[in-house]
């Protein structure tokens, strides 16, 4: 057994108001170094390094992710106004226009059936925006792109998708409830191998659904990825934009 | 004696890591302030079409609370979009006129000085470098056109 030596082990029992016991292990004998006058300087050197070292791999991910968050709010924005600028993008042509065809015959009131957006002056006119807003060296969306154009005739929902700037895909829904199921049926028809199974939620519950018969545009970006710092996420975004239209005589 | 050595190492360390964090704080928070800002004036152009002196000093008086920001620094701008879906020619927005539905509207800040952050990363020397705080936005007009007009 080993005998008490009443210097060192009672120096070590007032260690930071710690009850030790005599019994010495690694840790002790590091804080003893530490505390003593001979190798004090190692001792506060490495726990400080150490220290600054855990400081800076936590202010290196803070900033990675900072960097991260800011890029991708600032494509979330890109979006918003890419997607508020393609819904203009009326087909004047393939719209019903005219006195006779765009308003109730019964009632006089104005109808809003019939107006198309033009699918591929959207596509256009999306990436002309969002590149104006965010342009990246390392960003390319083109072949990331989905976009949906919706419009309402005879009380239907016609739609029309394109993505990957050449897949196009149009049909009609009795209820505008489904485009969501279409929305996504379409991007597991269009992109089978990616790694991402994000999905669009647009219907929260019948009462929440923010798609009514109507001209909208859906844009809908998959996995693209931002780099931060160092670290590079892969993230997808929607955004959609009603065309806002209005009748006039 | 040993410690002594040792703070002059560990301490000297601490504070250049404490003050890069406070810069890169500083740069990260005021950056997405001015970003925040320039994109609610785009949108309020977006919705009414115009952008009023009133709306602009207001933007002024945001945008220098957070760093050096004279009239020129802001870059307001506006045009038509063209049939194949470009922007081009856009041309000096003179305040108060109200952009049609369909326009574009452009505003782009950025400040005066460098950022403390680009100072103390030693950018000043290469005019490239330099980190200055800007933002941009730009986007169409949708306001639905009244009646008859």
């Amino acid at each position: 057994m080993k005998k008490f030596n009443p210097k060192v082990d009672n120096e070590i029992r007032n260690i930071g108001n710690i009850i030790c016991y005599p019994t010495e292990n690694k840790l002790k004998k590091a804080v003893r170094i530490f505390q003593s006058e001979r190798g004090g300087g190692f001792g506060t050197i490495f726990l400080g390094l150490a220290a600054i070292l855990l400081a800076f791999v936590v202010f290196i991910n803070i900033a990675d992710y900072s960097i991260f968050t800011y890029k991708r709010n600032a494509i979330s924005k890109a979006m918003d106004y890419a997607v508020t600028a393609a819904a203009q993008q009326i087909n004047k042509t393939q719209s019903i226009v005219g006195v006779a065809n765009a308003f109730d015959e019964d009632t006089g009131e104005k109808l809003l059936e019939g107006v198309e957006i033009d699918i591929d002056m959207a596509n256009r006119t999306f990436l002309t925006m969002f590149y104006e807003n965010y342009k990246p060296d390392d960003l390319s969306i083109a072949n990331n792109l989905l976009i949906c154009a919706t419009s309402t005739m005879d009380g239907k929902l016609r739609y029309s998708i394109k993505a990957d700037t050449e897949q196009k895909l149009d049909g009609v829904l009795d209820n505008p409830v489904l485009i969501e199921e279409r929305i996504n049926q379409a991007m597991d028809q269009l992109w089978p191998d990616t790694e991402d199974n994000s999905q669009v939620y647009i219907i929260g519950n019948p009462k929440t659904n923010m798609i009514e018969n109507g001209t909208y545009l859906f844009a809908y970006i998959k996995d693209i990825k931002i780099t931060g710092l160092y670290l590079q996420r892969q993230i997808s975004l929607s955004s959609f934009a009603g065309a806002k239209l209005e009748r006039k005589l | 004696m040993n410690k002594i050595y040792a703070f002059i190492i560990i301490i000297p360390l601490i504070a250049m890591l404490f003050l890069k964090s406070m810069t890169f704080y500083e740069f990260d928070t005021k950056q997405r302030y001015i970003k925040n800002t320039v994109d609610s004036v785009a949108h309020k152009v977006m919705i009414t079409g115009v952008l009023t002196v009133s709306d602009k000093e207001e933007l002024m008086d945001k945008l220098r609370k957070l760093s050096d920001f004279e009239d020129e620094d802001v870059s307001l701008k506006c045009g038509d979009m063209q049939s194949d879906g470009t922007i081009t020619g856009l041309y000096e927005y003179v305040l108060g006129n109200v952009l049609d539905r369909g326009e574009v509207f452009s505003i782009y800040v950025q400040s005066k000085d460098e950022s403390t952050l680009s100072r103390m990363e030693g950018n000043s020397d290469n005019e490239n470098n330099k980190l200055f705080y800007k933002a941009k936005a730009i986007c169409r007009i949708e306001k639905i056109q009244p009646e008859g007009g």
